[in-house]
C-alpha cells in the first residue's frame, strides 16, 4: 500500500464536472442585468501624434451609453513594476502601435457600440516608426518614449567569474547567433473583461493568473483602496502567460461602468486578443561558449536582444530570467550576461512560457550542440558532463536543493534509443535530437512571494479550503485538493476548495512563474499541516495518547498501529465546538528567497532567486520530406524532475501540452508582418499544432523529493516545453545535415537550406541537397 | 427586420426574434444564455462553439440561427442526464482531457457525433474526427485517451442494459 491516500494518484480533476457539461462560467458568459457592452477604438497608425478625438457625434447615436478618452485620466500612467510605468491608461497625446486603445464606448447592445465606433472623429498625424530590433537602435532612430532616446528601455550587465580568463584557458570556444520570431499566446478563450462599479466598489471578472495583481494595478490606477477592489473568481480559458498583467481594456471597463453605474463587458475579438493583449518577445542570441576538450564549459558569454514591442510590460523579467535559467542548468563558473529590451512600433511582448528562457534556451542548447560537434563528443555526454548536481551552488550563489537532470537526461536517451539512432538515418532523412533544461519555481515579488491559506471545518467533518491559488487549466486546484485531504487525512470529496478571490481568500503570488505547486499548494498544505495538529491535539485527550503517535485516513484519525483505538474527525470537531474550543487551520509558505535580488539592476543578481528548480529533458525523432520541406515529429521521449508527482496523470498532460507548445514554437508559429501591420491575426493563419501535428509521446516523471515542496513536489513540465525545441532543431540538423539558426523551422526555410539559401551557422549553407544520397 | 423562429435546443423548444444575420451560437449564448458553446475565433477556424445539428458536428459560429429551425440542436448542456454524466464527458474528467476546459464543450461535441457515427474509432479517426478543434493546453494525448476510453465505456453500458 502507498504511504500515502491521495497524493500520488490520478484523482479527478477538481473542477472536472464544470467544465465538461458547460456550466463552468468565463468571463464572456456572465450576463449581470442591465449590462452595457463595450467595444475599443483602436490606433490604425503603428507611431503617430493625436491631434485631436470627437466623440460627439458617437454619442449622439441612441443606445449610447457613455464614451471614455484618455483625456479623462492625463497624468496616469500604468506598467508591472513602479519604474516602468509608461503606458497611459487609454492614449493621449500619442499612439505607439497598430490597435493602440484610443477611445472606449458603450452601448446597449455590441451592434451599436460597434457602429459608434465609426462616428468617432481622431485626426492623427503619423510619425515615422521602427519596427525591428535593428531599426530601432540605429543611430538617429525615432524614439517611442522620451526617456528612451536609443530605445533601449531596460539592460542588463552581469558577470559571475572572469569569463576572459576562463576564454583564455578553454581548449575549443565556438560562437553562434540565433533569432528567434514574435509569437501569440492564442488561448482558447479571447480575451473578455467585466467591471461593475457599484457603491465605491469595482467589481472585476476577467481571466487572468492572479486576482491579487490585477486588484493592486487597478486599485493604484484608479486611486481606489485595494479592499474597494474585488476581482472575482472565474474561470481563465488558458494562460500560459498572457493574463497576467492588466490590460487598457481592464481600465476601459471600469472607467465606462464608473461613469454609467452599470455593468460593462468588453469581449476582445480573436484579433484583438493576439494583438492587443501581450505577445512573446521576438529575440536576437549570440552565444559564445568556451570548453575543455572533455566538454568540461569554463566560460559562456550571451548577449541577447529583446524586440518587446511599443512599452515596457515584463520587459526586465524577459531579458533577466533567462540568466536564472541558463546558470542552472549547465555548470559553468565564468558566465557574463548581457541583455537589452528594445522598443519598436509593434504589439506589446510580455510573459509567455518560460518568458525570455524558452528563446535563451533554444539558443543555449543548440550552441552546445555544435560545441559538442566540434569537439567530436556525444551529444548526452556533453549535457551530462555539465549538468548540475543537487547541493551546488550557482555562480550567482543562488543553490539547488533537489535535481533530477541527470536522470531525466540518462532515461530520456536510454529509452528514446538515442545513441543507437543518431548519425545513423541520414539516409533516410531521419534524424534524432536532444535538448535539457532547469525551471525556477517562483521568484522574488517582495511580501507577495508566498501563499497564504486557511481551513475551516463543518459540522460533517468536511472542510473548506480558503486559498488565493490560480488555476488556469494547470490542475492547482486539483493538487491543492489532494495535498489538504491527505494532510487532514479526508478523502477528496470532504474538502471543498474556495480560491482565487480578493475578498475571500488570502495573498497568492498568482500562478506566474511555474510557482502553483511549489509555492501556492505548499501554503495549503501550512494551513491543512496546522489544522492536522488542532485535530491531532484533541483527538489525543480523547483516546488517552500521544498526539505523535495518531495518523489520520479516511476521516477518523487512529493510533498508529492499533486501527480500533479510533475517533471519527466529525467527532473531533463537534467536542471541540461543544466545549468551546475553535479548529481553524492557517499556514503560509514563504520561498527562502534572496528579497534583495533583482531582475536588471546592477549588482543585483547574486543570491537564491527562487525555492527550487525543476528540470527535464526530451528527445525528438523526426523526418524531413526533402521535396516539400515538411518536418514530421515521428516520436517524443520527455521526461522532466517533478520532485513527486502528485497526481501523475495531470503532470502527463502538462508536459504534453507543453510539447505541443514548444513543437508550434519550433517549426510552425510565428507572427508575420508587414511593418506595423500583423498578417497573421487568426487562429488559421497563425497554424499551432492541431490534432494531425501531435506525435505518440513517451512521457517519464523524475522524482527527486524537494526538500521544501509540499510532499516534495516542484513544478511540472515548463522545462520539457523549452527542451523540445533546440531537440526539433538538433533532430533536423541529425537528419538533413543542416544546423538552423532561426525558428521556425518552415517548410520554405528547409527548402532553401536544402538549396543553400539560408542563414545556418551563421552562414549561407552549401550544397546540403548534394548530400541527399549520402549514407551515414 | 426580424424573424421570429422556433429553435429546439437539448429537447426544448424556444421562441425567438433574431435578425437574420444572428449566428446559431450568438442565440445559444446571448438570447438562450446557453454560455456552454464557446466562442474562440468567430469564424470557423477553432472548433470551440461546435454543437450537434440533427447528429451531425456543425460550427455554429457559422450556423444562422434561421437556418437551424425545426432541426433537433444538441449543445453540451444537453449531454448529461440529470447528474450522470455522458461517458464522454466522464471520459474528459478521467482521463485529464481538460485543462482549461475552454475548448472542451467543441472537442466532446465533436467526439459524440464521431462515436455515433463509429462506436469503435482507432487513434486516427479520433485524429480526424476532432482535426478542426483546436486546443491550446493539452497537446490533445489525452483527449484522444478519453474518446477511445468513452467509446469503450459506451459499449460497457450498452451490454449492461437489458
Ligand atoms: S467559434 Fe466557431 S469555429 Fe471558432
Ligand atoms: S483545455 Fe484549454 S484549450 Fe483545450
Amino acid at each position: 500500500m502507498s504511504e500515502f491516500a491521495v497524493v500520488g494518484t490520478n484523482a479527478r480533476k477538481y473542477d472536472g464536472v464544470e467544465k465538461v457539461t458547460g456550466a463552468g462560467k468565463y468571463t464572456a458568459d456572465l450576463n449581470p442585468p442591465g449590462m452595457l457592452l463595450g467595444r475599443i477604438l483602436r490606433s490604425p497608425h503603428p507611431h503617430a501624434r493625436i491631434v485631436c478625438i470627437d466623440v460627439s457625434r458617437a454619442l449622439a447615436l441612441p443606445g449610447v451609453k457613455v464614451c471614455v478618452t484618455g483625456a479623462e485620466y492625463a497624468g496616469m500612467k500604468f506598467g508591472v513594476f513602479p519604474s516602468t510605468r509608461d503606458q497611459s491608461l487609454i492614449a493621449i497625446d500619442k499612439v505607439r502601435y497598430v490597435g493602440e486603445e484610443v477611445v472606449g464606448v458603450a452601448a446597449f447592445d455590441e451592434d451599436t457600440a460597434e457602429e459608434a465606433l465609426d462616428l468617432i472623429d481622431v485626426e492623427y498625424e503619423p510619425l515615422p516608426a521602427v519596427f525591428t530590433i535593428d531599426e530601432a537602435m540605429k543611430e538617429g532612430a525615432p524614439a517611442l518614449h522620451e526617456a528612451f532616446p536609443n530605445n533601449v528601455g531596460a539592460e542588463l550587465h552581469t558577470e559571475y567569474g572572469d569569463v576572459e580568463a576562463g576564454f583564455r584557458r578553454a581548449d575549443h570556444v565556438r560562437q553562434d547567433t540565433f533569432t528567434t520570431t514574435a509569437l501569440a499566446h492564442c488561448q482558447m478563450e479571447p480575451y473578455a473583461v467585466l467591471c461593475h462599479y457599484q457603491n465605491g466598489r469595482l467589481n472585476v471578472w476577467a481571466p487572468n493568473t492572479s486576482v491579487f495583481a490585477r486588484r493592486r494595478a487597478l486599485s493604484n490606477a484608479l486611486g481606489l483602496e485595494l479592499n474597494q477592489v474585488h476581482v472575482h473568481k472565474i474561470y481563465t480559458g488558458g494562460a500560459f502567460g498572457g493574463r497576467s498583467e492588466t490590460f487598457p481594456a481592464d481600465w476601459i471597463a471600469a472607467m465606462l461602468s464608473m461613469k454609467s453605474n452599470r455593468p460593462v463587458k468588453i469581449g476582445l475579438s480573436r484579433e484583438e486578443s493576439i494583438m492587443t493583449t501581450r505577445q512573446k518577445h521576438e529575440m536576437r542570441i549570440t552565444v559564445k561558449s568556451g570548453a575543455k576538450k572533455d566538454g568540461t564549459l569554463v566560460a559562456r558569454h550571451f548577449q541577447v536582444w529583446a524586440g518587446g514591442g511599443a512599452y515596457m510590460s515584463t520587459g526586465p523579467i524577459a531579458i533577466g530570467w533567462p540568466l536564472a535559467m541558463i546558470e542552472s542548468t549547465f555548470r559553468c563558473p565564468n558566465l557574463k550576461y548581457e541583455g537589452y529590451r528594445v522598443y519598436t512600433n509593434r504589439p506589446i511582448c510580455g510573459a509567455m512560457r518560460g518568458h525570455g528562457g524558452q528563446q535563451l534556451h533554444f539558443a543555449d542548447s543548440c550552441n552546445l550542440e555544435r560545441l559538442a560537434q566540434d569537439l567530436g563528443l556525444d551529444a548526452v555526454d556533453i549535457r551530462l558532463r555539465n549538468a548540475v548536481q543537487a547541493g551546488e551552488v550557482l555562480p550567482s550563489g543562488s543553490k539547488i536543493t533537489s535535481c533530477g537532470l541527470t536522470e531525466t537526461l540518462q532515461r530520456v536517451a536510454e529509452e528514446s534509443g538515442f545513441r543507437n539512432k543518431v548519425g545513423r538515418q541520414r539516409h533516410l532523412s531521419r534524424g534524432v535530437g536532444i535538448g535539457c533544461s532547469s525551471m525556477i519555481n517562483g521568484f522574488n515579488m517582495g511580501a507577495r512571494s508566498g501563499s497564504q491559506a486557511y481551513v475551516k471545518f463543518n459540522e460533517d467533518g468536511s472542510a473548506t479550503v480558503f486559498s488565493g491559488i490560480n488555476d488556469t487549466g494547470q490542475g492547482n486546484e486539483t493538487a491543492a485538493v489532494q495535498v489538504a485531504a491527505e494532510e487532514l487525512g479526508l478523502p477528496m470529496e470532504k474538502i471543498r476548495l474556495v480560491s482565487s478571490d480578493t475578498d475571500l481568500t488570502p495573498q497568492d503570488p498568482g500562478s506566474y512563474s511555474m510557482s502553483s505547486t511549489f509555492i501556492s499548494v505548499n501554503g495549503v498544505y501550512q494551513a491543512a499541516a496546522d489544522a492536522r495538529r488542532q485535530l491531532f491535539k484533541l483527538a489525543a485527550e480523547h483516546l488517552e495518547c500521544n498526539p505523535e503517535d495518531l495518523v489520520a485516513r479516511n476521516g477518523v484519525i487512529s493510533v498508529q498501529g492499533s486501527p480500533g483505538t479510533s475517533v471519527a474527525i466529525e467527532k473531533v470537531i463537534w467536542r471541540a465546538w461543544q466545549r468551546g474550543k475553535e479548529i481553524v487551520g492557517s499556514g503560509i509558505y514563504m520561498p527562502k528567497l534572496n528579497l534583495k535580488r533583482d531582475w536588471i539592476a546592477p549588482g543585483m543578481q547574486t543570491g537564491q532567486v527562487t525555492g527550487a528548480y525543476s528540470f527535464g529533458a526530451v528527445a525528438v525523432e523526426v523526418e524531413v520530406n526533402r521535396d516539400t520541406g515538411e518536418v514530421t515529429i515521428l516520436d517524443i521521449t520527455a521526461a522532466h524532475d517533478l520532485g513527486r508527482a502528485l497526481n501523475p496523470k495531470a503532470a502527463e498532460g502538462q508536459l504534453e501540452g507543453f510539447l505541443a507548445f514548444g513543437i508550434g514554437q519550433a517549426l510552425y508559429e510565428g507572427l508575420v508582418w508587414d511593418g506595423g501591420m500583423n498578417l497573421n491575426p487568426t487562429l488559421l493563419d497563425y497554424k499551432y499544432p492541431t490534432t494531425q501535428e501531435m506525435p505518440p509521446v513517451k512521457s517519464i516523471l523524475v522524482e527527486s523529493i524537494d526538500p521544501e515542496g509540499p510532499f516534495g513536489a516542484k513544478e511540472a513540465a515548463e522545462t520539457i516545453g523549452l527542451a523540445v525545441i533546440s531537440a526539433t532543431v538538433n533532430a533536423v540538423a541529425d537528419a538533413i545535415g543542416v544546423q538552423f539558426n532561426d525558428l521556425p523551422l518552415t517548410p520554405a526555410r528547409i527548402l532553401r537550406a536544402l538549396e543553400g539559401k539560408e542563414r545556418v551557422n551563421g552562414a549561407k549553407t552549401n550544397g546540403a541537397r548534394k548530400k541527399r544520397n549520402a549514407s551515414p | 427586420m426580424k424573424t421570429a423562429i422556433t429553435l429546439r435546443v437539448n429537447g426544448d423548444a424556444y421562441d425567438v426574434v433574431v435578425p437574420p444575420q444572428r449566428t446559431l451560437l450568438e442565440v445559444l449564448r446571448d438570447k438562450l444564455l446557453l454560455t456552454g458553446s464557446k466562442q474562440g475565433c468567430d469564424k470557423g477556424d477553432c472548433g470551440c462553439c461546435t454543437v450537434l445539428i440533427d447528429g451531425e458536428a456543425v460550427l455554429s459560429c457559422l450556423t444562422l440561427a434561421v437556418e437551424a429551425q425545426e432541426r433537433d440542436i444538441t449543445t453540451i448542456e444537453g449531454l448529461a442526464d440529470g447528474d450522470v454524466l455522458h461517458p464522454l464527458q466522464e471520459a474528459f474528467i478521467r482521463a485529464w482531457a481538460t485543462q482549461c476546459g475552454f475548448c472542451t464543450p467543441g472537442m466532446i461535441m465533436s467526439g459524440v457525433a464521431l462515436l455515433e457515427k463509429n462506436p469503435t474509432p482507432s487513434l486516427d479517426d479520433v485524429r480526424r474526427a476532432l482535426g478542426s478543434n483546436l486546443c491550446r493546453c493539452t497537446g490533445y494525448v489525452k483527449i484522444f485517451d478519453a474518446v477511445i476510453l468513452a467509446a469503450q465505456m459506451q459499449r460497457e453500458r450498452a451490454a449492461a442494459q437489458p
